[in-house]
């Protein structure tokens, strides 16, 4: 009786929540409209990096490298070689993963802050290659990739209005959210959450560790591989400053302020940000103050972030 | 041979930590492994579970060489081991510490099924948390815990895995009598059932306890035998007890 009451009491909130979402497009100006689907996708990409380093401990530092990998991926499938949507979002997720899988292998040797630093290390090896492969537009990167129709089917999407990538964008996220709440709160995710609080012990339980810590990374950088897509698809290029170092610090920064480990959190943050930065700069020019001390007040004040905010207010209630 | 250790030799730099150990427990016996600080205890202990690799000698368990195989693998085999410094997860409940544990021992990968699928872990975990006595604050977050109840914490979660050899890092460090009692208890119902080998400093335990007491003095097998014999030995009292007794 309590569950079933619990389980109507989800799908209301996730009615509602996703109701006002779908919304909001015709209550906001245009060029915020543009704003709210570049948010989104960086939402997914911020929780793609909760995965990991909310959960399972592991604190990348280079997670840029996927999202960008991802655009470019897409980019590179609709202009050169096909120009459908579905293979390009497959060739996408791919091949971050694939790269996540390479990365992750030889990363996981070490532990802490030697992780992160290879993680950034390798990262930036990809940002200097493509920065200097020509065929892939240098440090201009892939411009005027084609937006093919989406078709799903029943109905054709046509991507080149806002409003639709809008709704594709919701329903991408909202996907992503559902899979990846299943994974952290299956037993899989249990086991991540006993490497992120005692790794040494888990191998005792009878987990590999590693193994574990490879398949986390893999599908954290397929999701920020598709999240990387999406963002590219929109903004028909994918340049050199969606692989680079700023974006990678950024996306922590985001999850940090929203609340690790709670997958909600770092997706409120992204969006947060990303409007803040938005609107702080059209007042100020140094507009990275304004985000440089709401980073230091959440750390200070709200160290499990503003989603943590939320959930102690309920417990208290 | 149920479990053997043929000279196992381990230095740190020009530290002989370990020094040509030879050690056989049948099974389940209670062997204990006394000595003072320094002796080598807790590195034979790391030796035997994967923690660190020996330079020379090898370990059988079960008719198999186990010597450097990762703690996942001996685990799965039915070894392992609690840790003398309380080793828990602290962010989780006490059932979700046992359960991860008892979910541990399949080895399989659950991506999307729910949580509340895992029957028998979680069954599992109800026993063991009867048996310890934790049953009451099962929903506690483990960080919150006494010490004392962390320290039966740690025991359950070497437990959950249903072993079939065991080893116990100074299972009543840290107790009070009265802790340390009940750990006597505790570990009174799981002998014979599981094999056991023991690091303890409280002699009231060892003595009551072990079938066979093993005496390390630094690296080495200083002593070995029955509880009467060892209390015999004029060396193992030496090394143990001070001089004067």
């Amino acid at each position: 009786m309590d569950s079933r009451f619990k389980s109507l009491q989800n799908v209301l909130v996730h009615g509602i929540v996703l109701g006002v979402v779908c919304i909001i497009p015709f209550c906001i100006p245009p060029f915020y409209q543009k704003l709210a689907v570049e948010a989104i996708c960086l939402a997914v990409f911020a929780m793609s990096l909760d995965l990991i380093m909310g959960y399972a401990g592991m604190a990348s530092f280079g997670h840029a490298a996927y999202f960008g990998l991802g655009g470019y991926t897409l980019g590179a499938v609709l202009m050169f070689w096909w120009p459908s949507i579905w293979p390009a979002f497959l060739a996408a997720g791919f091949l971050s993963g694939v790269l996540a899988f390479l990365i992750g292998v030889t990363s996981i040797r070490a532990k802490g802050i030697y992780f992160a630093i290879l993680t950034l290390a390798f990262a930036e090896v990809l940002y200097r290659v493509v920065f200097h492969t020509y065929a892939l537009g240098g440090s201009d990167g892939l411009i005027g990739i084609p937006v093919p129709a989406l078709n799903l089917i029943f109905l054709k999407v046509d991507l080149t209005k806002t409003l639709h990538f809008y709704y594709l964008a919701v329903a991408f996220a909202y996907i992503s959210y559902r899979v990846c709440y299943r994974l952290v709160e299956s037993p899989f995710g249990r086991v991540l959450k006993g490497i992120r609080d005692n790794e040494n012990r888990v191998s005792f339980l009878g987990f590999n560790v590693k193994q574990y810590k490879v398949i986390v990374f893999v599908i954290s950088g397929v999701f920020a591989g598709w999240s990387g897509a999406l963002f590219s698809l929109f903004k028909t290029f994918a340049d050199t400053e969606q692989l680079n170092f700023l974006l990678s610090g950024k996306v922590i920064v985001m999850a940090l302020i929203g609340g690790m480990g709670t997958l909600l959190g770092p997706m409120l943050g992204a969006v947060l940000l990303t409007v803040v930065e938005s609107v702080a700069s059209t007042y100020f020019h140094a507009h990275s103050i304004v985000i440089g001390t709401m980073f230091v007040l959440v750390v200070i004040f709200l160290p499990g972030g503003i989603f943590g905010l939320f959930s102690d207010l309920r417990n208290r209630r | 041979m149920f479990f053997e250790i043929k000279h196992l030799e381990k230095a740190f730099g020009a530290l002989m930590a370990v020094r040509g150990v030879s050690l056989v427990v049948e099974e389940g016996q209670l062997v204990s492994v006394i000595g003072p600080n320094g002796a080598g205890k807790t590195t034979l202990f790391n030796l035997i579970t994967g923690v660190i690799s020996p330079d020379r000698g090898d370990i059988f368990f079960k008719e198999r060489e186990i010597t450097g195989m990762p703690p996942h693998k001996l685990c799965r085999l039915g070894l392992t081991r609690s840790f003398q410094i309380t080793n828990i997860f602290q962010g989780l409940t006490v059932l979700e510490n046992i359960r991860l544990a008892s979910q541990g021992r399949s080895g399989g990968f659950y991506f999307l099924s729910s949580i509340s699928r895992l029957v028998r872990p979680t069954e599992e975990a109800e026993r063991i948390l009867n048996l310890l006595g934790l049953w009451d604050i099962r929903d506690e977050i483990a960080g919150n815990l006494s010490h004392g109840d962390q320290r039966y914490l740690e025991m359950g979660i070497a437990l959950a895995g249903r072993p079939k050899m065991l080893l116990l890092d100074e299972p009543t460090a840290g107790m009070t009598p009265m802790e340390t009692r009940a750990t006597i208890e505790m570990v009174k119902r799981l002998k014979g059932e599981i094999t056991i080998l023991l690091i303890e400093h409280d002699i009231d335990l060892v003595f009551a306890l072990s079938d066979r007491i093993v005496v390390m003095n630094y690296g080495s097998v200083l002593a070995e035998g029955l509880p009467d014999e060892v209390k015999a030995n004029q060396e193992a009292q030496k090394a143990y007890f001070g001089e004067e007794v």
